[in-house]
């Protein structure tokens, strides 16, 4: 329902173009939890972005196509990377990371909510919205009382948790949260991962959630996309991730996490992911990789199909880059 | 002729005022925390906590860059605050040192790294002169695993968060300390390369006999790298022992409550778990602070300050469930020792 083709998404610098989304192709599903993981700077944020629709210089579309279905009472439309900031809130919304302020400090919360969805809703005047707003909010277990409360006289799990509530208010398809526990207390973000999965079960929508952390992944995800410098390096369904990730990148960096309970050595990946500005030609792991062949820097590997709905862009997967092959050649002739 | 405990804290308290001058309310950061580390076998202490438990007040006084507002600290045997043996800042130096959060602000982007390193050197006496220097700082940075010739003369920015990390622990290898307090260590480095500062600090204990407190808010590395966890709660030492012991059976609701909300991988959550994050004045109170929270509260637990109940070997609880609830009368709180 919502696809991206090719898509390469730019920051424009003095020093040349940030590669931050590079040649990326992404299926997102209706009804699914989709982790986007990786390390700060891989690009995943941008992505977020892209997938938002909020494409402002300097970020620029570069080239790919961005292709969404909104089903709106029965009718389907399809909607490209411009028409998107038309349909925020209702088709697709944002949740941003829980440490930056959005929402407007001399504001009482429920007309940060009138402000956000007047324009979108079709029912009713503004004492109608308030009471749906407060209906939403029991049924999200959130306390009325917020409604009434400045931003800075709650605690920032509740604020994230309104965050959440206004992002969701109008059922949209697709729901992205960027790091939305990021520097909240652990015990908060297990309480507010568990009020967004909720959601997502209860209205049966798509939610991405961005994060660093992979054992947030492995609690609440289905499926996983695993991004290096820019790029999609593996796709699947997360439980196959954590068993038997595909590329060595996966692989090393599952290694590398200390589990509560073990105590065999973990070993981090030595080197450094490469620059934005000026990506090695062929693969963008080649640099750190155990395995890397000649051909890993000369061209870069697609991402290919190495069991089912799992995906992975290494040579090493020398059955699966010649099926490839063939058929890209056969679709040609 | 060196003390049997490396570092003690003696019912350290840190208070902090907050807001106005009339209107503000005092917010005791750190209060009333003991724990020792013993000398002899080199060990690795994770003071763990969440944002606001009071863990990094704990390490900016450990580390003399903060005076507690109450309780005395000893490092080698000796008041670090006060009293006539003081220890004065150069000894201080060469026998405690710093490894901070983010090592971009721990050096500035003006000069080369390696001032940095010839500063240490020459300054707190690990070198008599800039030759010297030289082969002490070589010999610091061969033990982080780089090249005393890749770092030389280069600038902060030529370098990726884990190396210039590596660089500032090499430079706190310098002169030799017997303690190495590291606030946050990882937390701004990627998650690839966490592990290789992490295992470093494993090294460095065995090979260079450095201790090292090891304050963070990650239960996985703390779990992987310790050898005895404190766990702090708004200010309070909740809970102290071996790392082992803590974690496959937490004594404190706090750290049982923290375990179960760790993402952790391989074990998924259940659905149905009560999840307590009411967040109310607890810094204020006299009585337990995770009270409000705490799935086996009873009235004590809402009149009396628990006390450090001895549970075992080498550990300690904050918390009257140990001890059946029994109300504190001249019970004497032992104080930690490890």
């Amino acid at each position: 329902m919502y696809t991206l083709t090719n898509v390469k998404a730019y920051y424009d610098s003095p020093r040349g173009p940030i590669k931050a989304v590079d040649d990326v192709s992404l299926e997102i599903r209706p009804n699914e939890i989709l982790g986007i993981a990786g390390e700060s700077g891989c690009g995943k944020s941008t992505l977020i972005k892209v997938i938002y629709g909020h494409i402002n210089p300097p970020l620029r579309l570069v080239s790919g196509e961005i292709r969404a279905e909104m089903k709106d009472n029965g009718q389907v439309s399809v909607l490209s990377a411009k028409d998107l900031p038309k349909v925020w809130w209702e088709f697709i919304s944002y949740v941003p990371q829980a440490s930056m302020s959005v929402l407007n400090p001399v504001m009482r919360i429920e007309n940060q909510f009138f402000d956000a969805v007047s324009r979108f809703h079709r029912a009713g005047n503004r004492e109608q919205i308030r009471q749906q707003v407060a209906d939403y909010l029991q049924e999200l277990d959130l306390p009325v009382e917020v409604l009434k409360a400045y931003p800075h006289q709650l605690s920032g799990g509740m604020r994230q948790r309104v965050l959440v509530a206004l992002a969701t208010f109008l059922h949209p398809q697709i729901i992205l949260a960027d790091e939305p526990t990021t520097a909240l207390d652990v015990v908060v973000q297990r309480g507010i991962l568990r009020m967004l999965t909720r959601v997502q079960q209860t209205m049966g929508n798509t939610l991405i959630i961005v994060s660093h952390d992979m054992g947030v992944h492995y609690q609440i995800t289905h499926r996983m996309a695993i991004m290096y410098a820019g790029q999609l390096v593996e796709v699947g369904p997360t439980e196959r991730i954590f068993s038997a990730a595909q590329h060595p990148y996966t692989e090393m960096l599952i290694k590398s996490l200390p589990r509560i309970g073990d105590h065999s050595a973990r070993e981090g990946i030595s080197g450094r992911p490469p620059s934005l500005l000026d990506p090695p030609p062929g693969c963008p792991f080649a640099p750190r990789c155990p395995h890397a062949m000649d051909i890993c820097t000369q061209a870069r590997p697609p991402l290919v199909q190495i069991e089912d709905d799992h995906l992975s862009a290494c040579f090493l997967h020398e059955e699966a880059m010649a099926a490839a092959h063939a058929q890209k050649v056969g679709a040609q002739s | 002729m060196s003390s049997e405990k490396v570092m003690e804290l003696k019912g350290l308290t840190r208070a902090f005022r907050i807001g106005g001058l009339l209107t503000g309310t005092r917010l005791l950061a750190v209060d009333d925390v003991s724990l020792t580390l013993k000398a002899g076998e080199p060990a690795i202490l994770s003071i763990v906590g969440e944002s606001g438990s009071g863990k990094t007040t704990m390490a900016r006084i450990m580390l003399r860059l903060l005076e507690p507002s109450g309780g005395d600290v000893y490092i080698d045997g000796r008041h670090v605050f006060a009293g006539a043996d003081r220890m004065d800042s150069h000894e201080f130096r060469r026998f405690v040192q710093p490894i901070f959060q983010n090592p971009f602000e721990a050096f500035s982007s003006r000069k080369p790294v390696d001032s940095y390193l010839y500063e240490t050197a020459l300054n707190l006496g690990a070198a008599a002169n800039r030759k010297q220097a030289r082969e002490v700082i070589a010999s610091a940075l061969n033990s982080v695993g780089l090249d005393y010739g890749l770092v030389e003369g280069k600038y902060p920015n030529q370098f990726s968060g884990g190396e210039l990390q590596r660089i500032s622990i090499a430079r706190a290898l310098i002169p030799n300390p017997k303690l190495i307090v590291a606030d946050e260590p990882v937390s701004m480095i990627d998650a690839s390369l966490r592990m290789n500062i992490v295992n470093l600090f494993l090294q460095l204990k065995n090979e260079r006999q450095v201790s090292f407190v090891y304050i963070t808010h990650d239960l996985s590395t703390a779990y992987y790298v310790s050898d005895y966890i404190a766990i702090m709660y708004r200010g309070n030492l909740v809970e102290l022992g071996p790392s082992d012991a803590i974690l496959t059976d937490p004594q404190h609701p706090y750290t049982e409550l923290l375990m179960d909300s760790v993402p952790k991988i391989g074990e998924k959550w259940d659905d149905i778990a009560v999840l307590p994050d009411v967040e109310t004045k607890e810094y204020a109170v006299t009585h337990c602070k995770f009270a409000a929270r705490c799935p086996y509260v009873r009235d004590i637990c809402r009149q009396q300050r628990p006390p450090l109940v001895e549970i075992g070997p080498e550990r300690q609880a904050l918390c009257f469930r140990p001890i059946d609830y029994a109300p504190q009368t001249e019970r004497e709180v032992a104080a930690a020792g490890i």
